[in-house]
């Protein structure tokens, strides 16, 4: 698809980005049979996981990375938190380079992985937290008293004396987000933090990311996700990435604008109602009507134009003798926007880049 | 619903970068202890294993004791410089060559514990650098290593090895430069590890040419001319010379010198190639994105 960058008009001062990237690139090496190598022992076989990405991140928002598994986020996050060297591009995160002063930016990050394994398993929650807290180069009263709060906020506190291997995998899970905080970062890489937690856990991390983490601290949150509703619920601005592209990018609010031929309403008529569906069709701002009977009920789909609105389809309505049922809006979803995106072949010019759009 | 606008939030203190400062001022003995601490718990989380350990060794001893017997009148003569006895050769000898596996399979073992359970990539987020944290996850190891190598000495006394002339500060001073070695070889082992994620092959090599060349089993002077010279190059054969004319023979640092520089020569040659080695490996899991892999 021709997804424009979203630059910003008057672009925001550098101190004002938590995160930049510019055309970040990686290439995995293809594990390659003992046939292949016998017949071709010089040919290199590789996989683009990442393919020219563009970022911006604005320092104190919650920005999303959207994507299927395997679209490129988890790539994406463990270049700019450094466990990861890109094969091509450069990225800053707290004004430093991810490459070349990668301790500086470890020292300002958090990281909260999807992988669960990263716990020495026989230790207890708190054990494990302890020494964390030393391996991070928190001082221990402040770790401790860290520790009683997050273990709070999260709802964690009678787990705090498990093993690890006794846990749950949700709390295993809210665990490595509590690690990740340990040093207070200033900016965080949530890697799909909630896919292993059940509705009501997962709502309480969601509020304690929002809230707290962002809203309290004040720290820049990256998260990477496959839940529409996470992404539209959580973030500021999203990155939809596609085959280790960003295919689109804006505030949820933006996406949906950028689709609004998706949008339209459904209006139930009492049936007969001869001759209604051409006669909306001719109403100004009406792209498409589609109807269907049932039970009686005359069920009009209407798709608007972009110029379209409930507004005049209502007044077209009333100027016909029609028992109307219901009306109801149509807004498209995030999920629409993102099955279009999805479904649109990547422009030729290169992937979107997404970058703030300007100070609020 | 949206979050609220990021303008509209607290600004972010920085309150990391007095993490990183911190990380610059004493932190390496406190996350030394933590490391320590963090491994004394695993360690005796699984206490069958812990006593199963200690039993084998003392049955070893045995062992060890009678094949002296059998030795014992052929060996008199190379073991002179060593208290004469072969049964306090070879105690001495397998008990070090233990320890010394401890500091070269030590940090390749942990590496690959790292790698399994899937800690590494976060221990490479920490502030100190990866190869002093590997050195950290060595020292309960190494504990446990002198609490074993105490416990030979002790239960060889009772079956009548001669410790009536130990020289103890030059026998601790030669361990501690021994343990820098080994684990200088250690980290070489560990690079390895990470690249490969298998097994231990430098590890076993090592440990198979010091049993070989370092004089583990007899005395150095018994080996061919070649062999003597290439296992000069050996950290262990310096470090039993050391430490068995230091317990059997009362020697000091003036009779020792020669073997002393040898294994401070090699020292400091193989800790700059073992930091260089971690540094390597590091680069090349992050550039193929296996530090979580295993």
């Amino acid at each position: 698809m021709t997804a424009p960058a979203l630059r910003a008009t008057r672009p925001p001062a550098q101190s004002d980005l938590a995160i930049e990237a510019h055309g970040l690139v990686k290439r995995f090496k293809r594990l390659r049979g003992y046939r292949d190598l016998a017949l071709y022992p010089f040919r290199e076989r590789s996989i683009v996981a990442l393919d020219g990405v563009d970022l911006s991140v604005r320092s104190g928002e919650l920005f999303g990375l959207l994507g299927q598994n395997g679209a490129g986020k988890t790539t994406l996050i463990r270049i700019l938190s450094t466990t990861l060297l890109p094969s091509a591009g450069q990225a800053s995160v707290g004004g430093f380079d991810v490459v070349r002063q990668a301790g500086e930016v470890r020292g300002r990050i958090g990281l909260a992985q999807a992988d669960e394994r990263s716990f020495y398993w026989r230790l207890t929650g708190r054990q494990n937290l302890e020494y964390f807290a030393a391996l991070f180069h928190v001082e221990a009263g402040v770790a401790r008293e860290r520790v009683e709060r997050l273990l709070d906020l999260l709802d964690l506190r009678e787990q705090a004396e498990t093993p690890f291997q006794a846990m749950s995998t949700g709390t295993r899970h809210k665990f490595g987000i509590i690690r990740a905080l340990l040093g207070e970062p200033r900016i965080l890489f949530l890697d799909e933090p909630t896919r292993s937690l059940d509705p009501i856990s997962a709502s309480i991390v969601r509020r304690f990311v929002r809230e707290h983490v962002v809203g309290e601290l004040g720290t820049t949150v990256v998260l990477a996700t496959h839940s529409l509703a996470e992404a539209e619920a959580l973030c500021d601005r999203l990155a939809v990435v596609h085959r280790g592209r960003i295919v689109a990018g804006g505030t949820p609010g933006e996406l949906r604008a950028r689709f609004a031929r998706e949008a339209g309403c459904v209006i139930e008529v009492r049936a007969p109602a001869p001759a209604i569906a051409q006669r909306l069709g001719t109403v100004p701002g009406v792209a498409a009507v589609r109807s269907e009977e049932r039970d009686g009920v005359l069920r009009l789909d209407v798709t608007f134009a972009p110029t379209g609105s409930l507004r005049a389809v209502l007044a077209g309505l009333l100027a016909v003798d029609v028992e109307v049922v219901s009306v109801a809006d149509r807004q498209p979803t995030l999920e629409d926007v993102y099955l279009r995106t999805l479904a649109e072949p990547a422009s030729d010019d290169g992937p979107a880049s997404v970058a703030p759009a300007g100070p609020p | 619903m949206s979050a609220a606008d990021p303008a509209a939030r607290p600004a972010s203190v920085d309150p990391s970068a007095s993490r990183i400062a911190a990380g610059r001022r004493g932190w390496t003995a406190r996350l030394a202890v933590a490391t320590l601490r963090r491994d004394g718990r695993i360690a005796t989380s699984y206490r069958t294993g812990f006593a199963l350990t200690a039993f084998s060794s003392l049955i070893n001893l045995f062992g060890l004791f009678f094949l002296s017997g059998i030795v014992q009148s052929s060996a008199a003569g190379p073991l002179a410089t060593y208290g004469g006895t072969y049964f306090g050769f070879i105690v001495l000898g397998v008990a070090f060559t233990s320890f010394m596996a401890l500091g070269v399979g030590g940090l390749a073992s942990s590496v690959r514990e790292s790698q399994l359970m899937g800690t590494l990539e976060i221990m490479v987020l920490s502030p100190t650098r990866l190869a002093t944290l590997l050195v950290f996850s060595a020292i309960w190891a190494h504990l446990m290593g002198v609490v074993s190598l105490l416990l030979y000495v002790a239960v060889g006394a009772v079956l009548g090895m001669p410790l009536g002339a130990v020289n103890l500060p030059v026998a601790v001073a030669g361990m501690l430069l021994a343990i820098v070695s080994f684990n200088a070889i250690g980290l070489v082992a560990a690079a390895v590890v990470i690249v490969i994620k298998q097994g231990n092959p430098v590890s076993i090599l090592v440990s198979s040419l010091s049993a070989l060349l370092g004089g583990v089993f007899y005395p150095v002077s018994v080996l061919p001319e070649p062999l003597r010279l290439i296992g000069q190059l050996v950290p262990l054969t310096h470090a039993l010379e050391i430490e068995r004319r230091a317990v059997f023979a009362g020697a000091g640092f003036a009779e020792l010198w020669p073997s002393f520089l040898a294994l401070i020569v090699l020292t400091a040659i193989l800790v700059p190639v073992g930091v260089a080695a971690c540094r390597v490996a590091l680069r090349v899991a992050l550039t193929d994105g296996s530090l979580a892999q295993y």
